[in-house]
């Protein structure tokens, strides 16, 4: 508890921080105008701009990246980690000056299957994210996500070497699943109706052994 | 609507060709002890393995073959499983075969032992020559009837004038290997994939990594479930227990220094880095206005 306890000291400290000094910008409601009226009456979407937006899209995580091996001789370690293409929901609600709220899912419809198809592997992962924006088309974000790691088997025997003979192992069966709370981290870029938001989900923070990144970038398209 | 058709097929077509759609090959498997089944791996979190006295001529290597199975099984991200050195501890009793119907030991409940074997070829019941082959094996596991491992055992052939007598080998493949043995001690069993740890055949040049498919098998029987197992994003990492037992007393202060590190210096970082950024848009934003 030692390790959770200053979690929740320096993460209130730091928001607290962040906040109190945006205070200061008196013309901070400059970025958010609000909906926008041309003198026809035609209101346009603007992305951030509007109260309340919600966005489908689709993206790339690369779940632990730079961590499993895909080669043992060299030791080779891919820098984008296991990728899966996902599919995500978002909505963006504007709270004050440069601040909004976002609450976002994001699920990977096609699991990976090893070759033998006895064992699937699939990530999906929720959080809501505080958005602070830097520039009239740009903002970061930070706020907590769990990650979901979803292992499943089919169950069976399978004969493998074992250096003088053959052994009967067993595949697994049944489903487990791994939960990870992740500090989400990045940045967004609003075009118009869309936004491409590149993401990194830190999990194990506290840990130097078990810590672990996974980018995450999607494209998404205000919906209404 | 049609917008937003548009919108979605670009960005799979996008992201198809720049990231493609990796298929990597795994196919872990998990321990199938013969009359018990399938093991659902040790059910609990923190493993310990004790360090039979028999292996006191040769403490440098065991110690070395655990502290490498806590710092590469005990690294993955998603597995709440945490490797620690447990007790030096001294069996009773004869040793002569640890094999098959006739064995005369079967793993004590408790932590995993290592146990070295002065008499490997005889006693392992693998046949003639198996002293100048095989370097150590999992022997035998305790298990329960839903699968829970509850004891296992690793033997080390220490056999003077025996080839595959473990201070024989190169001190890189030896860690291969007893990883490897640690591998199955913790409910693994072989792999197909070839850049697994878990395959089982290694080569001298071979690097110790772990591949997609071990971290899944370890996941698989040991997840991590934040907050409940695991504590919060990494708490319980052995670095983060080694500190609270440094200051309780529990381990040396040498111990636990090589992993002092915690994650609040990138904590502090970023939030550093968010407070520059504010400034610059500060800075960028008064510009403008002006």
């Amino acid at each position: 508890m030692q390790c959770a306890n200053r979690f929740f000291k320096v993460l209130p400290i730091s928001f607290f921080l962040l906040i109190f000094s945006n205070f200061r910008d008196a013309r901070a409601d400059w970025l958010f105008p609000g909906f926008r009226i041309s003198d026809s009456g035609i209101v346009t979407l603007r992305g951030l701009d509007d109260l309340l937006v919600f966005y489908l899209g689709a993206g790339v995580i690369g779940h632990n990246a730079g961590f499993a091996a895909t080669n043992r001789v060299t030791g080779t370690k891919p820098f984008l980690g296991n990728l899966y293409t996902q599919v995500s929901a978002m909505a963006i609600f504007r709270l004050d000056g440069s601040w909004a709220l976002s609450p976002d899912f994001h699920y990977a419809p096609l699991a990976q299957n090893s070759p033998d198809g006895k064992e699937s592997t699939n990530v999906f992962s929720f959080g809501v994210r505080i958005f602070y924006k830097i520039f009239k088309s740009v903002d970061l974000h930070l706020g907590p996500s769990v990650l979901f790691y979803q292992i499943s088997g089919v169950g069976g025997l399978v004969s493998l070497n074992n250096g003088l003979s053959t052994t009967s192992f067993a595949a697994p069966n049944g489903s487990s699943v791994s939960r990870l709370i992740c500090l989400d981290t990045g940045l967004g870029l609003s075009f118009g109706a869309f936004r491409l938001d590149t993401s990194i989900l830190v999990s194990g923070f506290f840990s130097n052994s078990k810590r672990s990144i996974s980018p995450l970038v999607t494209l998404s398209v205000g919906v209404f | 609507m049609k917008t937003f058709q548009s919108a979605i097929q670009v960005a799979v077509v996008t992201f198809s060709f720049l990231f493609g759609f990796p298929d990597w090959a795994f196919a872990f498997t998990l321990l199938n002890v013969q009359g018990l089944g399938a093991t659902t791996g040790w059910g609990i979190s923190q493993v310990q393995f004790d360090i039979d006295s028999s292996c006191d001529s040769v403490a440098g290597v065991t110690q070395n073959a655990v502290n490498l199975a806590s710092l590469t099984w005990g690294s993955i991200p998603t597995s709440v499983l945490v490797i620690k050195p447990g007790n030096r501890v001294t069996l009773s009793g004869a040793i002569t075969h640890y094999i098959g119907s006739t064995a005369t030991l079967t793993a004590p409940v408790g932590n995993p032992l290592i146990y070295c074997d002065t008499n490997f070829e005889a006693d392992s019941g693998l046949g003639a020559g198996s002293g100048n082959m095989i370097p150590g094996f999992a022997s035998s596991w305790n298990m329960t009837g839903d699968g829970k491992i509850q004891g296992a055992l690793l033997v080390l052939n220490i056999e003077s004038g025996k080839a595959a007598n473990v201070m024989n080998f190169s001190p890189k493949l030896l860690s291969l290997i007893l990883t490897h043995e640690i591998g199955h001690i913790l409910g693994l069993g072989h792999s197909a994939d070839s850049n697994a740890l878990m395959y089982y055949r290694f080569a001298s040049n071979d690097q110790l990594v772990l591949s997609k498919d071990d971290m899944d098998g370890i996941t698989y029987l040991h997840p991590r479930k934040e907050p409940a197992v695991g504590g919060w994003m990494g708490c319980n990492s052995i670095e983060n227990i080694n500190r609270q037992s440094r200051r309780f007393g529990v381990i040396s202060e040498s111990t636990a220094v090589a992993n002092s590190r915690s994650g609040l210096v990138e904590f502090s970082l970023i939030g550093l880095l968010l407070i520059l950024l504010w400034q610059v848009r500060h800075k960028v934003s008064r510009y403008f206005v002006a």
